[in-house]
Order: structure tokens, then C-alpha cells, then sequence
């Protein structure tokens, strides 16, 4: 609850609700502001909406998987920092996001306490900063 | 073939004529010869003897009186060599004493001198007349048992008791003292049967050799020995056989050499007559014929055996494939099974994962907001959060066993892949380890990785058999082209009813198992051309040996241990 992250907009993009909201909850009680979408659609209408720090999205998810969604968010958004989340070895997924440019790639089952150094860290610092 | 009594009737019977007048014996042979006999005239005595034991004559033609030696005495004299010889004595003078004397010495006729033509031909046929009739008889006596045994050929198969019969029969009709019957055709070539001195088959067969090659243009009988003439090549035969005379005939069947019959008399014997060779040449014809019969028999024979055992090597080599392919089928079987289980489980354990990672939130932020929390609350809190890890635990091992992960086989030292597997483990104290590690293993060429993974397998399932306290005992040992590793316990051991199922993929006596550890083991051992099995001890507990294979010219590299 670092004075610092108190203005940060997060946006948290899982089709699976029970991961949605325990990520919103554990981000809000570190201090991050959070929005949250079901997919990749609703993900780039939350992006219109509104600017965002920093985004942790899944990869495979219906109607629109996370790296197509990345795509079209890096037309509206050029510079923010994504972290993709995916429970699957996709080799040429994960290799298409980080040719899109994120910020990291985690694996699921995922270890909170590293994503919480993550998103410290890209919010901190780094492009999500310079955004904020 | 026309037979020799035949070929001795139209040549005529031979007769010595013997008269020291000259112009009766040249009268006699020309009228003899005339009517088809086969006359031999001397003016001597004493040359008639000379020439009698070199010849066989049928009949004596003799003066009475002669300078040298009397016609009386010269039948005798013929006679202790020739007992049957007919004689007809030639007289100048015809007293009644004279011819009961000419009787006595065994004369069949006489002749007046001077005697007409018609006169001597009457002389000539009543003194061989009976000696005729007692050949023919003797003949037909010699042929009964002849006849008997070509029977006796005609209803053999058996070559070799046929042969055996052959020569048998041959020796005993002939009156031999040795013999031997050599083949040069069909399936064992060589002498087949003989009797007689054992010490001059050697020379038999030689001898035999020589003949059949001789037989190749030769198509009767022949006779060797006492005086006949023959080369000096033969007369060698003769004397490596150690025999007086010899009777060869080439067996023949539709103009086709089979092999010889070869017949011996001692010496001091009288030598094989035409009449013995006449016999044998019957005799000889019809057991080649038996003969060819019954080596076709026995090709025939053969051929069937080897087409029998052909059959039974097909059907044994059927089976054999059959249970192979059977083999394999189960081993598809069971393969598929464990590739369905394990899309399925890989399926399932991905669906698990989300939930249980939510679940694991859940307990991170519980644990955040629970700082001042009933201790209690605290505790549950973290066993939800151990059991979830466990969960993904399982989850993972299994999602890494169905993805397969790529070989990676290398030279691997089984004693230091045991101990680093026990390292990583964590057994409980309360379990005491084992080592009964053989020296000198030669190293393995497998994935160590997937052998861990069969350690770590066995040691945790023998660890949890004993309800983590009792003896875990760890062996390896060289049996054969193998290293084996043994894995025991000292818990309950495995019920008979469950010692087949062990390595069925969702078998399973464990409470919380799914029943994969011991399939998957299988697998990976035998991923790896090594075999996996287990038994109950003869004590107490249960053992499992992983069995790999020692690659060749890797001998003496695990010196390590």
C-alpha cells in the first residue's frame, strides 16, 4: 500500500471469473486500482474506456484469445505494459506476444508473491510509469 | 539277357576226346563240332589231365589203351577233380570184362572201333543224356529258392533289409564265402551290406569301386579267377581280396547302373562255374529291380518326412507368430489404454488446474487479511494452501509424464543415480535405508530422468507400504547382460489376487492413488529396453527389480561406486 501505487489503473483479463476477482482482491489490498474483463473483447472496450497502467491477461480465452487481443491493444495503447498469464506450454503463442512486445510471461499455477514483484516493478518503473 | 544254360545248350556240351590215334580224335571232333558239341582233342593221356583241370568238360571221350597211360585211368584221374563228367570209352576190343570193368570206373557207352557216325552220336547222347536231365533238375532246384526270394524283393520296401536279403540269398545260392552288394546310386552311395571276413571290406569296397566304374558299359555277369584269363589289373583284385575267384554282377535297372554284386570263394575252393554266374544273373535282375522299387520307396519316404517336418517347423513357426502378434496386440492394447488414460487424465488434471489456482488465491488473500485471526483459522488456511500444492503436485508430474518428454539417453551410473534419487526425497526417519550396492557396474545408456522418475516411484510407493516405518532396502547387482535394481519393503507385501495387476494403468490399493505410479514405471523402464517386476518377499514385504540392459563395450566404466 505504497503511497506511490495508489493512482495505478490495472486491468485484470480471465475468462475464469474465480481468477478475476481473487486477482482483483489480492491487487486492490496491495494498494492498485483494477478494472476486469471476461475476454478480449471486453478487454479493448474497458481500454477505450479508459487509460490503464498495466494489463494481466490471460492467453487462451474464448472469442478473442489473449495475443490477437494484444494486437488490437497495441493500437490503442502502444506503450503499456502487459503481462500474458497462460496454464498452457503454447510455444508459438507465447513467442507471438513477446515479438508484440510484454512485459513478462507467467505461468499458471501462478506464484502471487511474483506476480505482485512484477506488477511492483512494471508499475514502478519502466513503460507502465512513464503511462501513469 | 538269355541265360548261360541256354547259351551252354546251343554251344553244345564240351568234350575231351582223347585218343592216341590221331585220325579218331580229328574224326571226332569234326563229326561233334559238326552237330553244334564243343569237342577238345588230344593224342595224350596225360595232356586230357593237364587240360581237365583247367577246363570244365561235360564228357570224356577216351581210348582204352594208350601208350602213356590208359583211358581208364584218365576218367579216374578226371573224376577226383570233376565227379560228374559222363565218359564214353572208345575199344578196339570188346570183351565183356573190359566193359564191366569201363562200367565200374563210371563209362557210360562205349564204342567199337571201327564205328560209324550215327554210332558215336548215339554214344555221345545217351552218356550225356542223363547228366542233362540231372542239371536241368539241379538247376531247377537252384532256382526254387531264387524264385522265392525275388518274391521276397517284390514284397520289400525296406532297402537296407532288402539288400541285406539280396546279398543273403546270392552268397547262400552261389556258395560263396564272402560278398559284398555296393550301391553307387541313392541317398548313402557305398557298400550296403556284406558278409564274410570283416577284415577285407576295405578292399570290398575298393574292389567294388572299380567294378561298378567297369560296369559302366558291362551288362552281364563276369567271372574272375582259377585260370580264366583275365589282366592283371583283376588278378590284383583278387589277391586284395585274398579270394580264388570272384563273380561280379552290375545291377541294372532300365539301363541305369545301381551299383554291383560281388561274390568270393576262398582259395583252395573250386572256382564260380557259369551255372553260379547263370543263377546270380536271375537272382541279380530281380533284386535290382526290388532295389530301384525300393529306393524310390525310400526317396519317397524321405521326401514325405522332410515335407512332415517342413509342415511341423510351419506350424511352429505359425504359433510362434501368432503368439507374437498377440504379444503385441495386448502390448497396443494396453499402450492405447494408457494413451487414452493419459489424453484423458492430462484432459482432467488441466480443468483441476484453474480451480485449484483460484482456490490458491483464495488462500493468499486469506492469509493476507487474517493477521490478527483465531490461530485455528490460521492453521486451516494453511492446509488448504499445502493441500492445493499437492494437488498441482500431482497434476504436474502427471501432465509431464503424458507429454513426453524427449529421450535423452546417456552413459549413467546406476549406484549414483540410486543414491541421488534417495537424496531427493525426504524419507522419513523413522525408515531405515539399506544399501546393498554391487561394485564394479558396468554403466547403462538410458534417460536418467525417466529412470528417477522409476526410483522415486518405488522408493515412495515402498516408503508408504510401510506407513513410513520399517526397512526400505536398495540393491543393485549385475545378472547377466543386466543391472538390476531392487526396491524392498518390509510392509505387507502385495495379496496374490493383485500380483498380476500391478502395472495395469488405474489399478490401484493406495487410498489417495489414481493407480499410474507402477504403469508409468513400466512404461518408462521399458522406454528404456529394461524389464520391471514384483514380488512378495519370502519374509516379510515386497520387492521390485527394474532390470536394464548392459550395453556392449561399456565394461569396466562404473568403477565409482
Amino acid at each position: 500500500m505504497d503511497a506511490h501505487t495508489k493512482q495505478h489503473l490495472l486491468l485484470v483479463v480471465d475468462d475464469d471469473d474465480g481468477m478475476r476477482d481473487t486477482l482483483l482482491d489480492i491487487l486492490e489490498e496491495r494498494g492498485y486500482r483494477v478494472g476486469v474483463a471476461g475476454d478480449g473483447v471486453e478487454a479493448l472496450d474497458a481500454m477505450r474506456r479508459e487509460t490503464y497502467d498495466l494489463v494481466l491477461m490471460d492467453i487462451v480465452m474464448p472469442r478473442m484469445n489473449g495475443v490477437e487481443a494484444l494486437k488490437e491493444l497495441r493500437m490503442i495503447d502502444d506503450h503499456i505494459a502487459v503481462i500474458m498469464m497462460t496454464a498452457y506450454a503454447m510455444q508459438d503463442l507465447i513467442e507471438e506476444a513477446w515479438r508484440e512486445g510484454v512485459y513478462d510471461v507467467v505461468y499458471k499455477p501462478l506464484d502471487v508473491a511474483e506476480i505482485l514483484r512484477l506488477v511492483d516493478e512494471a508499475t514502478r518503473g519502466g513503460n507502465g510509469a512513464s503511462c501513469g | 539277357m538269355k541265360s548261360g544254360l541256354d547259351r551252354s545248350m546251343e554251344q553244345g556240351e564240351r568234350i575231351l576226346i582223347v585218343d592216341d590215334e590221331v585220325d579218331v580224335v580229328e574224326f571226332c571232333s569234326e563229326v561233334l563240332a559238326s552237330r553244334g558239341y564243343r569237342p577238345r582233342g588230344t593224342s595224350s593221356g596225360l595232356e586230357a589231365l593237364d587240360l581237365a583241370k583247367r577246363e570244365r568238360f561235360d564228357l570224356l571221350l577216351t581210348d582204352l589203351m594208350m601208350p602213356e597211360i590208359g583211358g581208364l585211368d584218365v576218367l579216374a584221374g578226371i573224376r577226383s577233380a570233376t565227379p560228374d563228367i559222363a565218359a564214353v570209352i572208345i575199344t578196339g576190343y570188346g570183351t565183356v570184362e573190359m566193359a564191366i570193368e569201363a562200367l565200374r570206373a563210371g563209362a557210360r557207352d562205349f564204342l567199337l572201333k571201327p564205328f560209324q557216325i550215327k554210332d558215336l552220336l548215339a554214344a555221345v547222347e545217351h552218356a550225356l543224356a542223363e547228366p542233362r536231365l540231372l542239371r536241368e533238375r539241379i538247376w531247377l532246384d537252384a532256382l526254387t529258392p531264387v524264385l522265392e526270394a525275388t518274391r521276397r524283393f517284390r514284397s520289400t520296401v525296406m532297402l537296407d533289409q532288402l539288400l541285406e536279403d539280396a546279398l543273403a540269398t546270392a552268397a547262400e545260392q552261389a556258395n560263396a564265402d564272402s560278398g559284398g552288394l555296393y550301391l553307387t546310386t541313392g541317398q548313402a552311395p557305398g557298400l550296403r551290406a556284406a558278409i564274410g571276413r570283416a577284415e577285407t571290406r576295405s578292399e570290398l569296397v575298393k574292389v567294388c569301386r572299380v567294378l561298378s566304374s567297369t560296369f559302366g558299359v558291362r551288362t552281364e555277369a563276369f567271372l574272375m579267377g582259377d585260370g580264366r584269363e583275365m589282366p592283371e589289373e583283376a588278378q590284383r583284385l583278387l589277391d586284395s581280396l585274398g579270394a580264388s575267384s570272384l563273380l561280379c554282377f552290375p545291377l541294372l535297372d532300365k539301363g541305369k547302373t545301381l551299383g554291383v554284386l560281388c561274390l568270393c570263394r576262398d582259395p583252395g575252393r573250386r572256382a564260380f562255374s557259369e551255372r553260379d554266374a547263370e543263377l546270380i544273373s536271375i537272382l541279380g535282375a530281380q533284386a535290382a529291380a526290388a532295389i530301384e522299387s525300393a529306393r524310390l520307396f525310400d526317396e519317397l519316404e524321405r521326401a514325405q518326412a522332410d515335407l512332415r517336418a517342413w509342415n511341423r517347423e510351419l506350424e511352429e513357426r505359425v504359433e510362434e507368430r501368432t503368439s507374437e502378434l498377440r504379444d503385441a496386440q495386448e502390448h497396443l492394447l494396453r499402450a492405447e489404454k494408457l494413451a487414452v488414460i493419459g489424453k484423458l487424465g492430462a484432459g482432467i488434471a488441466h480443468e483441476l488446474r484453474n480451480p485449484l489456482g483460484v482456490i490458491s488465491n483464495s488462500v493468499y488473500y486469506l492469509e493476507l487479511k487474517s493477521g490478527d485471526a483465531d490461530p485455528k483459522v490460521k492453521k486451516h488456511l494453511s492446509i488448504i494452501g499445502r493441500e492445493v500444492a499437492r494437488s498441482d503436485k500431482i497434476i504436474s508430474d502427471l501432465l509431464s509424464f503424458v507429454r513426453g518428454a524427449e529421450e535423452n539417453r546417456e552413459q549413467v551410473d546406476v549406484n549414483e543415480l540410486l543414491e541421488e534419487t534417495l537424496s531427493s526425497l525426504m524419507i522419513p526417519a523413522p525408515v531405515v535405508i539399506e544399501r546393498d550396492l554391487g561394485r564394479g557396474l558396468p554403466i547403462v545408456m538410458v534417460d536418467p530422468g525417466r529412470i528417477r522418475q522409476v526410483l522415486v516411484n518405488l522408493i515412495t510407493n515402498a516408503v508408504e507400504g510401510m506407513s513410513g516405518e520399517g526397512i526400505l532396502t536398495v540393491g543393485t547387482h549385475r545378472v547377466n547382460g543386466f543391472i538390476e535394481i531392487g526396491v524392498s519393503d518390509t510392509g505387507s507385501g502385495i495379496s496374490s489376487e493383485n500380483l498380476g495387476r500391478l502395472f495395469e494403468p488405474l489399478f490401484t490399493t493406495k487410498a489417495g492413488g489414481i493407480g499410474l505410479g507402477l504403469a508409468i514405471s513400466k512404461m518408462l523402464t521399458e522406454s528404456q529396453g529394461g524389464r520391471i517386476e514384483g514380488r512378495n518377499n519370502l519374509t516379510q514385504g515386497a520387492t521390485f527389480v527394474v532390470s536394464l540392459p548392459v550395453r556392449l563395450g561399456t565394461e569396466g566404466y562404473g568403477n565409482r561406486s
